[in-house]
């Protein structure tokens, strides 16, 4: 166990516990999205799409800035999607030292970095898709916990059909629902291309190491801009006797032919190859013999075709096609800025989906319902979940401020959208039977469900009194419980849409 | 005397439950040769109101026997405050946790199954705590938990599934709060038993009343104590607003589910005429709503 796998692990459980500690209640700052302010690719390409400078995320330009000193020091010591790689490599892959280690195509990355970053010059933002730390909570909010989630309650509530683990199994169960899993197991649909994104970073280990962060990570790429002459450098003394184990044995291929030449843009400090040297000639320090090399191939061309497929990738944005009947239908978490900049400054990090599956349970991925340029950002879905009355966990944990953090009693307030009646489906309108369980959760102490007790004549049954739900769009906020608990099959009798919906704009009274 | 007539009725149904195959659990039918006793105490000490009403039935030992597997079901629907109350109130349900131990309980499982999120509702509406403080076991709802139950009686529910741990019980105590409630005008104990059954709950409100009756006589409670210490009597059963919230300082108790809905109804000034689903489950037989045929036992303490 050495320093920098200790440091690696700790973060590693850091990221894990505050994925877990993300739920309501959520007390104190002690949330997922703290990582982001040690993102320097976020801080940048966010700010610049949104055009306005995301203050919460200052933090992470020192994160940056210390590169020119510590060199590439986030991605081996302290990136929890590094350490998720190197944790499944040692298990996918057999310890045998690679053949001589080929560093073609290592440019890459630095071509996606510009492609992301003209993208955002044009204000569309792509580079949620490849951020390391969006990625990781992504697929943890999406994928692996459910997964685990599932998993675990379906492994228990089926022992606990054998009659002698009954009480231990269901026991069990019910106190890992209290403190680790989620109450009800979250399954999401749209999940898979996460998932399969996700699976294929890992899977790729076994066939060579660290291939993410060498060839497309463009927050790796970033730190590697300002780590070319870094001050903590690999160091090679003169009892090097060209062997070439630590050639072999470096995850980053950053060792050049000649085993004395770092490739400080590659290099994640590590230290493996200081471990294998048999001669004890490789140290990392401030002081010492170090030749560098470099990786940095970009001719002229690369960079011109990697700013064109930005420029085109940005302006496809543009053209595409919006169905308006599943937009309006596509409710935004209460406290989101208007849609123009939500989608700029949603990062798809899923920290709100996360927060939210364990409170109303509405906010879900989209795919192409808000059009392609809102590809995956997240939205309600209230036939699943609604948005609960006394609850603003999305606007507490989003790191970008997409989602403002409101007020309570503000947010009590504020206009989702609005709830509509379907006459056509509702059971007393339609069929003159009771129910108006929509009116029964309407969380506002001033009902925006009311009823009127009318005679009605029900075609085949003749005159009924029965209770009539109607909306009181004055009052109604859009929260989605009555469509979520409608009994209707099917599509629900009553439907929330983007009707009068009330955006953050900073503003006045902030609407 | 009495007591031995108790004994044998319990017996009997035991023996009428192991032949069934699942625990139906045994109704004490204490007072069935005068009317249905509903005990009703009023005081600002709402433990002693507690207690007192409880002490009209003798105490918690003619319900809890000593091993009891309990199943004490409060109201904990909704994410609100105890002042707001939309659900039990805490301190009497840690109480009535006390009780059952101190009658010999083997095991307290308080649970519900929420409208809001359970997490919330557990939390804020403090009987998460305060059941734990008394030592009950206190867990959430799982989905997967409930089994189909047939229900012999159903006019038109055959079967429903019911959750598993009132069928791992030995004794279910009920604890519903006194309220206000749009569609059924008041809920109160008959209407407690829909947080212990599964399934689409929403399609209940159609027919409700034959349907609430139909669920209620697989579901019957060894005892039923109802909170009426703070009375939601306005936009029910959640409310939210503190002026809605009438302090009555009352706790009513019996085991005619329906004699108790029904005197509870007239302590908020409501009456059971006004309550389809009541004077439904009355002329099914499930108990008895006029009030003129209650035995009704008052007290006030200072």
């Amino acid at each position: 166990m050495t320093l920098r796998r200790a440091s690696q692990l700790l973060l590693l459980f850091l990221f894990l516990f505050l994925f877990l500690y993300s739920k309501y209640p959520i007390k104190g700052p002690y949330t997922v999205d703290l990582f982001f302010k040690i993102d320097p690719l976020v801080a940048l390409l966010a700010s610049l799409a949104a055009r306005d400078w995301i203050s919460d995320l200052t933090w992470a330009l020192p994160v940056l800035g210390l590169a020119i000193i510590l060199g590439r020091f986030f991605c081996g010591w302290i990136c929890p999607l590094g350490a998720t790689i190197d944790i499944s490599r040692r298990y996918l892959r057999k310890r045998k030292l690679s053949p001589k280690p080929s560093r073609r195509g290592m440019w890459f990355k630095y071509t996606v970095l510009v492609f992301l970053a003209v993208a955002a010059m044009f204000s569309v933002g792509f580079f949620w898709f490849f951020d390391p730390i969006s990625l990781l909570l992504r697929s943890m909010t999406l994928f692996i916990y459910p997964i685990f989630a599932f998993g675990t309650s379906s492994l228990l509530d089926t022992a606990s059909y054998i009659p002698v683990l009954e009480d231990p199994a269901l026991d069990l169960l019910d106190w890992l629902k209290t403190w680790a899993l989620p109450v009800h197991d979250p399954l999401f649909l749209k999940s898979l291309l996460v998932a399969l994104i996700f699976l294929s970073i890992i899977i790729v280990e076994r066939y060579s190491s660290r291939f993410w962060c060498r060839f497309v990570c463009p927050l790796g790429a970033l730190f590697g801009l300002f780590s070319g002459k870094s001050l903590l450098r690999r160091r090679v003394s003169e009892d090097c006797n060209e062997c070439g184990k630590c050639q072999r044995s470096c995850r980053m291929m950053a060792i050049a032919a000649d085993p004395v030449k770092t490739c400080n843009s590659e290099c994640i400090l590590c230290m493996d190859c200081a471990e294998v040297c048999p001669e004890n000639a490789i140290s990392y320090g401030f002081r010492g013999r170090a030749e560098s090399d470099t990786v940095l191939d970009l001719p002229r061309r690369r960079l011109i075709f990697s700013s064109l497929a930005g420029l085109v990738g940005a302006g496809a944005m543009g053209v595409a096609v919006v169905d308006r009947a599943r937009a309006s239908r596509a409710i935004r978490p209460p406290g989101a800025l208007l849609e123009d900049e939500f989608i700029d400054k949603c990062i798809r990090c899923y920290a709100c989906v996360r927060a939210c599956s364990t409170s109303g349970d509405c906010l879900h991925p989209t795919l192409a319902e808000t059009g392609i340029e809102g590809l995956l950002t997240p939205a309600a879905s209230m036939r699943i979940g609604y948005c609960e009355y006394n609850c603003n966990l999305c606007g507490t944990v989003c790191p970008t401020g997409a989602i403002h953090e409101l007020d309570m009693e503000d947010k009590k307030k504020r206009r989702m959208g609005l709830a509509d009646f379907d006459r056509n489906r509702c059971i007393p309108w339609a069929s003159g039977d009771d129910c108006i369980v929509c009116e029964e959760h309407c969380p506002l102490p001033d009902k925006a469900i009311k009823f009127e007790s009318r005679e009605i004549n029900v075609v085949g049954k003749g005159p009924k009194l029965v209770k009539l739900p109607y909306v009181r769009r004055d009052l109604c906020t859009g929260c989605g419980i009555c469509e979520t608990k409608c009994p209707v099959k099917g599509r629900a009798a009553i439907l929330v849409t983007r009707d009068e919906e009330e955006r953050w704009t900073g503003g006045t009274d902030g609407f | 005397m009495g007591l031995t007539r108790r004994r044998f009725i319990r017996t009997a149904g035991r023996l009428t439950a192991a032949v069934v195959g699942y625990h139906l659990l045994p109704v004490s039918s204490l007072a069935s040769e005068n009317g249905p006793l509903v005990g009703v105490v009023k005081s600002s000490n709402h433990l002693e109101a507690l207690r007192s009403a409880v002490e009209m039935f003798g105490s918690m030992k003619n319900f809890v026997s000593k091993g009891d597997r309990v199943l004490l079901k409060p109201n904990i629907s909704w994410d609100r405050r105890p002042e707001q109350a939309a659900n039990t109130n805490p301190d009497l349900v840690r109480e009535v946790v006390k009780m059952c131990f101190d009658a010999g309980a083997k095991s307290v499982k308080v649970l519900d199954r929420t409208c809001n999120n359970a997490t919330r509702c557990y939390d804020r509406s403090g009987i998460a705590d305060a059941a734990r403080e008394a030592g009950a076991d206190v867990s959430f709802v799982s989905e997967s938990r409930f089994k189909e139950v047939p229900i012999p009686e159903g006019k038109i529910l055959k079967s429903w599934p019911v959750y598993r741990e009132f069928l791992r019980a030995d004794k279910y105590i009920s604890m519903p709060v006194l309220k206000h409630h749009s569609m059924a005008v008041v809920s109160g104990g008959v209407k407690n038993s829909m947080g212990l059954i599964g399934g689409d709950r929403g399609t209940i409100h159609r027919d409700f009343p034959d349907k609430i009756t139909d669920i209620n006589t697989v579901l019957k409670p060894a005892f039923t104590i109802l909170d009426a210490t703070k009375v939601l009597i306005r936009n029910g059963p959640q409310g939210g607003s503190l002026d809605d919230v009438k302090i009555f300082d009352t706790v009513i108790a019996g085991i005619d589910v329906v004699a108790i809905d029904s005197v509870g109804a007239s302590v908020m000034g409501e009456s059971a005429t006004t309550m389809p689903y009541l004077l439904k489950a009355s002329e099914r037989g499930l108990g008895e709503h006029d009030l003129e045929k209650i035995k009704i036992q008052r007290a006030e303490l200072g």
